[in-house]
């Protein structure tokens, strides 16, 4: 069991390097300095040149490679090259915001998908399950983007009712935090809830159909009953699956709210700093959100074996 | 105060400032009428002109309009909002944005600050005098300043700012704005001494200048040594507001500084700047209230605002000019992989730049926001604009266009490949649909990130390239920054020796009707030559909330020190 555990916490570490190693080359493979791009073209050579050897950038990159590790080991991810900033500063920053729209994001994707996938299922090919299908389709069509600045124009601009824009703190109040993330939430979590929905409606009609289910009804159960404590039990199974990989996929669409928003969140951060080729927040960022994953992704390996001792993988 | 008043005052002094014997080694002033209790308007424009530096004053030529309004009552908050992504740096040393400077102007103060009726305030000096030869220059400094960390300001913060400013190890962007300056010397705690290495009339301008954050933008000694990077994030200042809080990308408050050396100022007690990028959202959190004050109007957007009856909007022209740059250089082959392009001929070039229907690109691409150009001197810089829209050989005749590509053996088209940035994209569309109608050209758009843009232009690696310059005061900024042989930005390898001995000529000269004469020969040398099309002259805007009341816009600035909301 230690030998497991041990085995899965090497290979983790081997992953989160391997991934540390690929970002790093891979940023400097592509076309752009950031050194130039930070002073723009006012700047004169000689300043570019002086801030370059400032920052270490002009050594051969395995030197800066073996440096970047050496501090990496020491929980130092360096600092932003345009700002100035420690990186680990910045992404503790931004991760509040990212989790709290991705958490809303979900409740509001389960929400809306749960009881309309049900009743799609139940009801299938009635008006409901086609009012349901069409809007889930509608949901998925819709940019995620222009959801949102239509959400806006609604309810912050006509009605009033909500913050265009912003995130505030849940140190400031609970209403100010929710009130500010309810709209990204709603236009992050529709499209995810449109999956989500037509998932949930496919795995209960599966299990519908099954001999166990049969049974119930055979009992004498009422269809509520059979519905809720034998069928949707194991419908869940594949659709919980899919939650899983909810994280990856809301953070995703958090950089379009994110964006649209004006949230300083993980998803901005790292799109504006690839587009300004601002290393060491790119290579924090990631090295960050994959840590999350593995570190999840150990979490659920050393779990099911403590549950299971069946469970081993083929080492 | 009446604003046509003000403008008919500005016009008489500046020709007043022009009517001047260029012979004159005195140029009809005193220097002692360059200090700081006698010096007027009109004498600074006297003084830049002969020194060829209405360059840094341009910008403020319009003097803003005062509207006759009510003032509010002092205190209260005004809510922001900036369509930048995020403030990256607020030390005045490595600032290179507008949008930096809109920020830092209201926190930190220089020897000097122009107000909106062109007289160099004194700010952090009390007052100064010229030698009678023009080369030193001696700055009593205010006294009773305090920083807004406590300390209190003295001589040494000017020298220690123009040492670092200086110093290459620190790597200041701005450094040789500093070139002219033999030394600096403290005389004692209160004064110091500039030293020249050739008398220059455009010194008091220099200091004040803002387009590129100000070298001599007064910083702190012990701040810079106790926050490190952090400096750069909240600068400590003499200004009348203080940074209380910066979350990088998200928001900057403002908050007024109780100590500052003007009584009543600022008026606000709070401003909150926040970042949002989005053009919609902008727009969005101006028309719902959520805040009050924007610093620039999305060009799409610009009818929305303008019908919104609770926005006020002021709107400037914008010094600077956009362009379309061919290729020119001798080293094509080994820059973008082709030894030639049709585009070498001249009578090709001119045939895309006749082929250019500008109004119909601005009216796509920037919603009606800009003015045509023909050149690159932008209207504000007044001595030297003409108006070129009916003579310039660069002007839209499609007919005319059809017959030169004829001529030149490319009836039929060809292609090429056009740089443009991300942020442009849609204006590179237009313009491709533009050639494709009028030409029959292929114009097939790059769209690249920033970065690789920035590195392609340095390098000269594209075939056609958008691109343009801001900030442009004055004509050594449109025409020596670009239009000569060895011009810092020509990496386009456009070379010809009449405009190069016109721009030599036009750049040392102090005789202002010659410089005019010289600069509008030298345009239309380039115009006929069309080492790029001209497209446009854009526009600066500000849009706020009616209960915001006493700004004055000064073009490219947002100081808020008068600024009250009702």
């Amino acid at each position: 069991m230690q030998a497991y555990i041990a085995r899965r916490i090497i290979y983790s570490l081997l992953v989160m390097w391997g991934v540390a190693t690929l970002v790093f080359f891979m940023m400097r493979a592509i076309p752009g300095d950031p050194v130039q791009a930070f002073v723009g073209f006012e700047g004169d050579p000689a300043a570019v040149a002086q801030i370059r050897r400032n920052l270490g950038l002009d050594q051969p990159f395995i030197v800066q490679y073996v440096k970047w590790m050496g501090r990496l080991v020491q929980g130092d991810l360096g600092a932003s090259i345009w700002n100035r900033q420690a990186v680990t500063v910045l992404i503790r920053e931004a991760l509040p915001r990212t989790l709290a729209l991705a958490l809303l994001s979900f409740a509001v994707a389960v929400a809306i998908a749960l009881p309309t996938g049900i009743v799609s299922a139940i009801r299938k090919y009635s008006l409901a399950d086609h009012a349901f299908t069409f809007f889930a389709f509608l949901g998925l069509s819709m940019p995620d983007f222009w959801v949102g600045i239509v959400l806006i124009i609604v309810f912050a601009v006509r009605l009033q009712w909500l913050p265009a824009f912003g995130y505030e703190p849940l140190g400031m109040g609970f209403w100010p935090w929710l009130s500010h993330l309810i709209l990204p939430s709603v236009a992050t979590g529709t499209s995810f809830a449109a999956i989500l929905a037509r998932m949930t409606r496919s795995a209960l009609l599966e299990v519908l159909r099954e001999d166990y289910v049969r049974t119930a009804r055979a009992k004498g159960l009422r269809e509520l009953a059979v519905i809720l404590r034998h069928a949707l039990r194991n419908a869940l199974i594949p659709v919980i699956t899919v939650m899983g990989i909810a994280f990856a996929l809301l953070l995703a669409g958090a950089v379009v709210a994110e964006n649209v928003f004006a949230i300083k969140g993980v998803g901005r951060l790292l799109i504006e700093a690839i587009i300004n080729r601002d290393f060491p927040i790119v290579q924090g960022t990631i090295l960050v959100i994959a840590g999350i994953f593995v570190f999840s992704n150990l979490t659920v390996d050393i779990l099911y074996a403590l549950i299971n001792p069946r469970i081993r993988y083929v080492d | 105060m009446s604003s046509r008043r003000d403008l008919h005052g500005f016009e008489e002094d500046l020709r007043w400032a022009v009517d001047f014997d260029p012979a004159d080694p005195r140029l009809g002033l005193d220097w002692a009428e360059c200090s700081s209790d006698r010096i007027t308007r009109r004498t600074l424009l006297r003084l830049a002109v002969a020194a060829g530096a209405l360059r840094y004053l341009a910008p403020l030529m319009r003097p803003a309009p005062v509207l006759a309004q009510a003032a509010g009552r002092p205190g209260g908050e005004l809510k922001a909002a900036w369509g930048v992504r995020e403030f990256t740096n607020l030390d005045p040393a490595f600032i290179n944005q507008v949008v930096q400077f809109q920020v830092t102007s209201n926190v930190l103060g220089g020897l000097t600050h122009i107000d909106a009726g062109l007289v160099p305030r004194p700010d952090l000096a009390e007052n100064w005098e010229v030698s009678s030869d023009g080369l030193t220059w001696t700055f009593k400094l205010r006294r009773g300043v305090r920083w807004h960390n406590g300390d209190n300001f003295d001589a040494d913060d000017v020298l220690y700012t123009f040492n670092r400013t200086r110093d290459p190890q620190a790597g200041s962007i701005h450094r040789s704005i500093l070139d002219p300056f033999e030394r600096a010397e403290k005389l004692d705690p209160f004064t110091v001494r500039f030293t020249l290495k050739e008398p220059r009339a455009a010194l008091l301008v220099k200091i004040t200048e803002r387009s590129s954050g100000r070298a001599l933008t007064i910083v702190n000694r012990r701040a810079i040594q106790q926050m490190g990077r952090e400096y750069t994030r909240r600068p400590v200042g003499t200004g009348p507001f203080r940074i209380t809080e910066h979350r990088l990308g998200e928001r900057l408050v403002l908050e007024k500084f109780p100590d500052y050396y003007v009584k009543d100022r600022p008026l606000l007690d709070r401003v909150t700047i926040f970042n949002i990028e989005e053009p919609a959202t902008l727009v969005a959190a101006l028309e719902s209230g959520q805040v009050e004050f924007i610093n620039g109007i999305p060009e799409a957007l610009f009818p929305r605002v303008q019908a919104n009856r609770d926005v006020t909007i002021s709107e400037a022209d914008d010094p600077g000019f956009q362009a379309l740059f061919f290729n020119m250089r001798n080293d094509k082959q080994q820059k973008i992989g082709k030894a030639s392009l049709p585009t070498d001929d001249n009578r090709v070039r001119l045939a895309m730049a006749r082929g250019m229907d500008r109004d119909d690109l601005i009216r796509r691409a920037l919603f009606g926001r800009a003015v045509p150009a023909f050149g690159p001197i932008p209207k504000a810089q007044k001595l030297y604009f003409r108006d070129l829209s009916q003579t310039s050989p660069q002007r839209f005749d499609p007919e005319e266009a059809k017959r030169l590509l004829a001529e030149a053996g490319f009836g039929r088209g060809f292609s090429l490949k056009m740089l443009v940035s991300t942020a442009v994209r849609r204006r590179g569309e237009v313009i491709a649909d533009i050639y494709r109608r009028t030409l029959g050209l292929n114009i097939e758009l790059e769209v690249v990130d920033f970065p690789v843009q920035v590195q392609r232009f340095d390098q000269g690696q594209y075939e056609l390239l958008q691109i343009g310059s801001g900030g442009d005061p004055d004509p050594d900024d449109s025409i020596d920054d670009w239009f000569w042989t060895s011009a810092k930005f020509n990496t386009f390898g456009w070379s010809n020796k009449q405009v190069d001995a016109l721009n030599e000529a036009q750049k040392q000269t102090a005789d202002i009707q010659k410089r005019v004469r010289w600069v509008q020969a030298a345009v239309d040398l380039i115009a006929k030559d069309a080492p790029a099309v001209f497209l446009f002259h854009g526009k600066d805007s500000v849009a706020y909330r009616k209960n915001v009341r006493g700004f004055v816009h000064i073009p490219g600035l947002r100081d808020l020190d008068a600024v009250t909301v009702r």
